[in-house]
């Protein structure tokens, strides 16, 4: 999978950084979690809960590192993320947080990562807003 | 022991997030007991409760999976780890299980179902080896001589004694004893108690085996050595190599493997069938037969080389009425098993009962006690079983009776006991039936030395 992202990168790239925020439909989709969680609506919140505060303040962490040209942070941090951005199936983020990971780390050019980690993060916290108001947090 | 209901895995993850939902799903079974660890540091300060699994994420802040996962197997190498991590690299995750990670899960959305499949093969696994360990231990116990082979007689302490003696070298041992005696239960309690112990103990009836295939039972064959050998086998000289070959019904082989055996025996080496090649054999042998080995040497019948060969360290083992009150206690003794094994309440045997029991040759020994006496636990409704709890059948009274030397007195008590039970009782009808006078009976049952069941003995009116 990670081969062909990046053969496909250049082409991939403007529609990726493509601003998802502004779109009308949800940035997550709890299914996986509902599922799992089999009606346990305590479960389900206590994970938005933790989500609300550990997710938006890495994300947050990431563009500083960023900024701070910190790449080695920026793909623990996007590695970090990647598991919670596939499980609340944050689909308009979910190859971007993986090439922010691969290419953070790898010897090759950052032009094109800052408005990757941009976009991952704008999404993540209008996603969080999102959460904050589905369930009156 | 542990708990062998109870099954702890602990997390060891930094990310929170996924921790929890972990923590959360793998808790949906109950038998699962979670604890989780957000650093390497605060993981290993526990790692001494040597938990059955541990999910590990590779990238923790302050140590990577690599050598936490080398720590582990030095620590509590018996604990299956099974690494979750974000990295999509074959190489890494090859790297691991070749370090002896169980398994290698990618954190995607089927992660925990996978990880559930694991947890639970992993646990039906451990389950799997507990229940081995216990049943070598309980077969170790089994075997125990004191445990095995019950019994207070002088007749049976020397069988302890040769047993003892048998179990410390490597000779060869042959048993004798009539059916039903426990030649096999004598020849592994040898073999658990000898050096051999971690090694198989493999049993052949040679009396059930067709004579055609007895060479390729015993020594293996080739693939194609004939019709219908379709693979390579092995045989049971190979299968219990550094073990003992127990061959019972020794006396039932035939004269040409005899010489097969004799020859095994003597190079300790055999040949599979259809084949040229020599397979060295490490076994210990101990033969078992009901038979009179020596009137089939002289029969011609059995090898004189082979029944010297074979002799070893002899021990005869006696039957069961010649072992005094021994009935007693192994009657007492599968009583408990079969209440225990059934979870029935603890019984006990009457003074009539005890006396049948005593009273009878017992031709099938103690496979023919435990028969009966499961049957009399069966039937007996209350605590107690009484004489006519005990079904021993004596369908032929003349060589029942004969089995053992008595005296003139001794027989005609029990003839005059057994034509009691068989006729419910009935004193005068037994009179009548051996033409004896009724206060002949009446005396003996008065001196007790004939009994007569209590209930019947109100209808003959001769009892309080």
């Amino acid at each position: 999978m990670l081969t062909t992202l990046s053969k496909n990168k250049t082409q991939n790239l403007t529609a990726l950084i493509n601003d998802p925020t502004n779109a009308t439909e949800k940035l997550y989709d709890m299914g996986a979690i509902n599922d799992m969680a089999a009606g346990n609506t305590d479960f389900v919140l206590s994970l938005v809960k933790i989500f609300l505060d550990t997710i938006p303040a890495n994300s947050s962490e990431m563009v500083k590192a960023c900024n701070d040209g910190h790449w080695d942070m920026v793909s623990k941090l996007a590695h970090k993320l990647k598991s919670t951005v596939d499980m609340m199936r944050m689909r308009h983020i979910t190859q971007e947080i993986r090439m922010i990971e691969m290419d953070a780390k790898s010897s090759g050019k950052k032009d094109h990562i800052p408005a990757l980690v941009n976009k991952v993060n704008a999404t993540i916290q209008k996603a969080s807003e999102e959460l904050r108001k589905e369930f009156s947090l | 022991m542990k708990d062998q209901k109870t099954f702890r895995v602990f997390i060891v993850e930094d990310d929170l997030w996924y921790s929890s939902m972990l923590e959360y799903y793998l808790s949906l079974n109950p038998d699962y007991v979670i604890q989780k660890f957000d650093t390497a540091a605060s993981f290993l300060a526990k790692i001494h409760e040597k938990p059955e699994v541990i999910t590990l994420d590779y990238s923790l802040p302050d140590m990577n999976g690599d050598q936490l996962l080398l720590q582990i197997k030095e620590v509590s190498p018996d604990s299956k780890v099974i690494i979750i991590s974000g990295q999509e690299d074959v190489k890494v995750a090859l790297d691991l299980l070749k370090k002896g990670a169980y398994d290698y899960i990618v954190k995607d959305e089927d992660a925990k179902d996978r990880l559930w499949n694991t947890i639970n093969n992993l646990r039906e696994n451990v389950q799997l080896k507990q229940e081995i360990e216990t049943l070598k231990e309980e077969v170790h116990r089994k075997y125990d001589f004191s445990k095995a082979i019950i019994g207070n007689s002088p007749v049976i302490q020397r069988v302890f004694s040769m047993m003892e003696k048998a179990a410390r070298t490597n000779i060869t041992v042959s048993i004798a004893g009539e059916t039903g005696t426990g030649k096999e239960l004598v020849a592994k309690s040898i073999h658990y108690n000898s050096p051999r112990k971690g090694f198989p103990f493999v049993a052949v009836n040679l009396a059930a085996i067709p004579k055609d295939l007895i060479e390729s039972e015993m020594f293996g064959h080739e693939k194609g050595a004939f019709t219908g050998a379709i693979a390579r086998r092995i045989g049971k000289f190979e299968e219990a190599s550094k073990g003992t070959l127990f061959l019972d019904e020794i006396g039932e082989m035939d004269i040409n493997m005899q010489a097969k055996l004799l020859r095994a025996l003597q190079e300790k080496e055999i040949m599979r069938v259809g084949s040229n090649e020599i397979v060295k054999i490490d076994v210990r042998i101990i033969v078992a037969t009901h038979r009179n080995l020596l009137e089939m040497v002289k029969d011609g019948t059995f090898r004189e080389d082979l029944y010297y060969r074979l002799l070893g360290l002899p021990i005869n083992l006696p039957p069961l009425r010649e072992r005094e009150n021994d009935v007693l206690i192994i009657a007492k003794h599968f009583m408990e098993m079969f209440c225990k094994e059934n979870s029935f309440p603890l019984k006990n045997f009457s003074t009539e009962a005890k006396k049948k029991l005593m009273g009878h040759a017992f031709p099938g020994n103690i496979r023919e006690l435990k028969s009966v006496v499961e049957l009399a636990c069966v039937m007996a409704e209350g605590t107690e079983i009484d004489s006519e709890h005990l079904n021993v059948s004596s369908q032929n009274i003349l060589s029942d009776f004969m089995m053992k030397e008595v005296t003139l007195k001794e027989f005609t008590i029990k003839f005059i006991q057994y034509y009691l039970d068989k006729y419910n009782y009935d004193v005068l009808k037994v009179a009548r039936k051996l033409d004896v006078g009724k206060s002949t009976i009446y005396r003996m049952i008065q001196n007790k030395e004939v009994f007569v069941h209590k209930k019947y003995a109100y209808e003959n009116s001769f009892m309080n």
